[in-house]
């Protein structure tokens, strides 16, 4: 198992290191390949995806690639905004919040591709 | 930079990441599309965003009680290595090349998440926390 744990998070590395992106395929692994316990695979996923940002953005940063001004901003609104989507959670089908972005997701990508 | 676009880009991302559905994964797309900059900006930045919100939920997750530090050893030590990697070769390809490996990354979640049965491990992870 600590050989696949290894791979699984190389992969993971890479994708946030190329992409800039969080855990999106960890969290699945964890569940599907390392059996871990759901309930302990989302923050156990956090907890790796930290020191793998930390890595990640030092890179960038040493590559002029991290717009401090932007992000400062980005942060604050991030954390307005989460607290409304929290709330808003209750009240609304996850269903449809789930196509909604999955929709928005394939929209986006193929402006990404074709662009 | 347009202030109110950023206002506008950075809370609808907090409202989704509120609700469980990847904030990141949109806002890269949000920041190159609307705002103009280039791919490697947004990844950077958007990662740079993340770790204090991270740090954040890491926190509520540990007062829960729900990490296992045994699984995470492992794949912490892959993972630093491939990020390293990883940010490398992001750093070295053409900004217009990793936009569209980015786009083909986005077009393979929204058809997963399209298609997938399993919205409740998500919503169980919400519920978990509050």
């Amino acid at each position: 198992m600590k050989i696949y744990s290894v791979i699984i998070g190389f992969l993971t590395g890479i994708i946030n290191g190329l992409l800039g992106v969080g855990g999106t395929v960890l969290v699945p692994a964890m569940i599907y390949i390392l059996h871990t316990e759901r309930r302990l695979a989302h923050g156990t996923a956090l907890l790796i995806i930290f020191p793998t940002s930390v890595v990640s953005t030092f890179v960038y940063l040493q590559n002029g690639h991290v717009d401090l001004q932007l992000a400062w901003k980005l942060a604050i609104g991030g954390v307005v905004g989460s607290y409304i989507g929290a709330k808003a959670l209750r009240k609304i089908s996850m269903v449809w919040v789930k196509r909604i972005f999955a929709i928005v997701m394939i929209v986006a990508g193929i402006r990404m591709v074709i662009g | 930079m347009d202030t109110i676009l950023i206002v506008g880009i950075s809370v609808a991302m907090g409202i989704l990441l509120g609700m469980g559905v990847g904030g990141g994964k949109l806002l890269i797309p949000a920041l190159v599309l609307i705002i103009g900059i280039s791919q490697q900006t947004a990844q950077g930045t958007t990662l740079a965003v993340f770790l204090p919100i991270s740090l954040i939920a890491i926190y509520t997750h540990i007062r829960e009680k729900n990490i296992s530090y045994k699984v995470a050893l492992y794949l912490i030590a892959g993972s630093v290595v491939g990020a390293f990697i990883g940010a490398q070769v992001a750093a070295s390809l053409d900004t217009d090349y990793l936009r569209k490996i980015y786009g083909g990354f986005m077009l393979a979640i929204g058809f997963y998440e399209m298609f997938s049965k399993d919205p409740k491990t998500r919503y169980r992870a919400h519920e978990n926390k509050s």
